[in-house]
């Protein structure tokens, strides 16, 4: 009971951050100077014929009042109706339903290696020599503080161009798409680690790893039975921010290494300032935030069953 | 302390000779500089150098193009080569600089001031204030920074007014955060609840004594911001949504056909290693000091 009443909490928390991304759009729309069709069609030098401009004023109801425009609006929205591209000439919703594919597959790779490498990282180096640490930490803050695109074009030029293990263009069967996921994984291996290990360090440092100890159980055991437990909470709030920017990544890693993908679609379509697809992919994106937290709050129950709101 | 010992030290025995370096080494020491805290220092140094004077570090222009010099390798002529339009590389990316450092620095200062601002309306104002500026920062929060940006981009077009405006809003979220989460211990702390007492103006008392002590964590966090801002400028151009195409920019350097980084690898490795180089010391730099403010060594 308890349990589904905070997760019932956290849904409609969730609702509201949508809802109120949504209505900031629509002012947005509304409150831009000049006439809000062409700001929907993106900009002036769209020339748009007057058609087309009449079909967006139908469309979104520009000459009806304000509240039946954000009335209307909304369930469009709530129909997954996200407008038309007119750059593209489809529906928002088709484009998007298109591409989501190749990021999905690309995003869901880089997650579990992520907590993979990061687990294994700082399981293995917290509490170790100076040295070896602190070489680790080098590479890690390197990692973390490199832009994506350079470690893109890095993994690229060392492992595609000059090695050639890799294809470098993503029509060339599975292999292509191991660098794409390191290049996202990476990053984000390394930051989880930098704060898995620190909060590691701490706990291990605690009067219960002691008495472990004592116990008579190995390094190992004390590291994954006792302390690692301790140190997912914090880890897993940082991972939940970084997972849910993943798709901020994808723009970066698609460009890089020429891939098909939601990213990719949401740079040009920015570029060729195609606002309903721009935001379209961002309401995505806010959902998909949303989800991602609630997961996350979710799995700190599982971990630590004293968070209970 | 030390000074009282030394005047006794000296007072007894003849005048220790130094070499003129060696005040100045024990100073570092005492200091606890790193190796790479100072070549992180001494870059950046180069570098502010480089933004504000580019033309004694690369006097040639670099925007002359030399179409007999095409993909001309590192030389004495050009120590890093020239690019696709027979440009000077090396004068390119010194000439990038000051855009570079300078909408990476407005743009941090922009969230930390506006940040620190709205976290204190939210940590000392009203409950309604709190909750609207708090939704306000769940919703910024919801969206990636980079799509945040992106969405600015498409609504008015790319210009650096939008460019500035869109970093500056990417992470402002977490800035609002942590000023909120200070100012609500800070409004119960004595020393504030005294000043109150005495009858000081309540304005004063959050800008004298609310205020320094709040935004603390938050500057202590703001070159960690400036690099973090140089890197997403750099990505954003890189995209081609950076300043416009015949100024040389950082991430622009990189953009250059993919087919050619392999045949004229000097032009991507020098942006790359400029880009890298500068977020790398920002981020030493910047660690040192949330070291330095945490009391660790």
């Amino acid at each position: 009971m308890k349990h589904l009443k905070y997760l019932a909490w956290r849904l409609a928390a969730g609702a509201f951050v949508l809802w109120a991304t949504a209505t900031i759009i629509f002012v947005a729309i509304n409150l831009t100077p000049g006439d809000p069709a062409i700001t929907v069609l993106g900009s002036p030098e769209a020339l748009p014929t007057p058609a087309v401009l009449a079909l967006i004023r139908s469309e979104y109801g520009f000459n009806e009042p304000m509240h039946t425009q954000y009335f209307h609006y909304l369930l469009r929205l709530l129909h997954g109706n996200f407008g038309e591209s007119y750059r593209l000439h489809a529906p928002v919703a088709h484009l998007i339903g298109q591409q989501i594919g190749a990021s999905a597959k690309l995003i869901l790779g880089a997650i579990p290696l992520a907590l993979g490498v990061a687990l294994v990282l700082a399981v293995s180096t917290a509490k170790r020599a100076r040295w070896l640490t602190g070489w680790f930490d080098f590479i890690e803050v390197t990692l973390a503080s490199i832009p994506d695109f350079i470690l893109g074009l890095l993994l690229l030029l060392a492992f595609s161009f000059s090695l050639h293990l890799f294809p470098s263009s993503s029509t060339q069967g599975w292999t292509s798409i191991i660098l794409p996921i390191l290049t996202l994984a990476l990053p984000i291996a390394a930051r989880l680690s930098q704060v898995l290990r620190r909060e590691l360090e701490e706990i291990l440092e605690q009067p219960f790893i002691v008495t472990a100890r004592t116990r008579g159980l190995s390094d190992s055991a004390v590291r994954l039975g006792h302390a690692l437990r301790h140190a997912l909470i914090p880890t897993l709030t940082i991972a939940g921010v970084l997972f849910a920017g993943l798709l901020s990544q994808a723009v970066v890693v698609e460009t890089v290494f020429n891939r098909q993908g939601l990213g990719r679609l949401m740079s040009d379509s920015a570029t060729n300032r195609d606002v309903p697809l721009v935001l379209g992919i961002a309401l995505l994106a806010t959902l998909v935030n949303v989800v991602v937290n609630i997961i996350i709050d979710l799995t700190y129950v599982i971990i630590d069953p004293r968070v209970e709101k | 302390m030390s000074a009282t010992d030394h005047s006794i030290s000296a007072g007894g025995l003849p005048p220790a000779r130094l070499l003129p370096g060696h005040a100045a080494l024990r100073r570092v020491i005492a200091a606890d500089i790193r190796p790479g805290l100072a070549i992180s220092a001494i870059f950046l140094a180069v570098l502010v150098f480089a933004g504000i004077f580019p033309n004694i570090l690369a006097p040639t222009d670099p925007l002359a193009t030399d179409p007999s010099h095409i993909f001309a390798a590192p030389s004495l002529d050009h120590i890093l080569g020239t690019d696709e339009n027979g440009r000077d590389v090396f004068s390119r990316l010194v000439h990038a600089t000051r855009s570079s450092l300078l909408l990476g620095l407005g743009a941090a200062l922009l969230t930390t001031s506006v940040g620190s601002l709205l976290g204190l309306l939210a940590g000392l104002g009203p409950r309604w204030i709190d909750n609207i500026v708090m939704r306000i920062s769940d919703i910024l929060q919801s969206v990636p920074e980079i799509l945040l940006i992106l969405v600015i981009i498409a609504f008015w077009g790319a210009s650096m007014s939008t460019l500035l405006f869109g970093l500056g809003f990417a992470g402002l979220s977490n800035c609002v955060r942590q000023v909120r989460a200070q100012s609500l211990v800070l409004r119960r702390a004595p020393f504030v609840e005294a000043a109150l007492t005495l009858g000081l103006r309540r304005w004063h008392v959050v800008l004298r004594h609310v205020l320094p002590n709040a935004i603390k964590p938050v500057l202590v966090l703001l070159p960690l911001q400036i690099g973090i801002k140089i890197s997403a400028v750099a990505t954003l151009s890189f995209l081609g949504l950076g300043a416009p195409p015949p100024a040389p920019n950082w991430g622009g350097m990189l953009a250059i056909d993919r087919d050619y980084v392999l045949n004229a690898w000097w032009v991507a490795a020098a942006a790359a290693g400029v880009i890298t180089l500068t977020v790398l010391s920002i981020a030493t730099l910047g660690r040192d000091l949330i070291r330095r403010s945490e009391g660790r060594r």
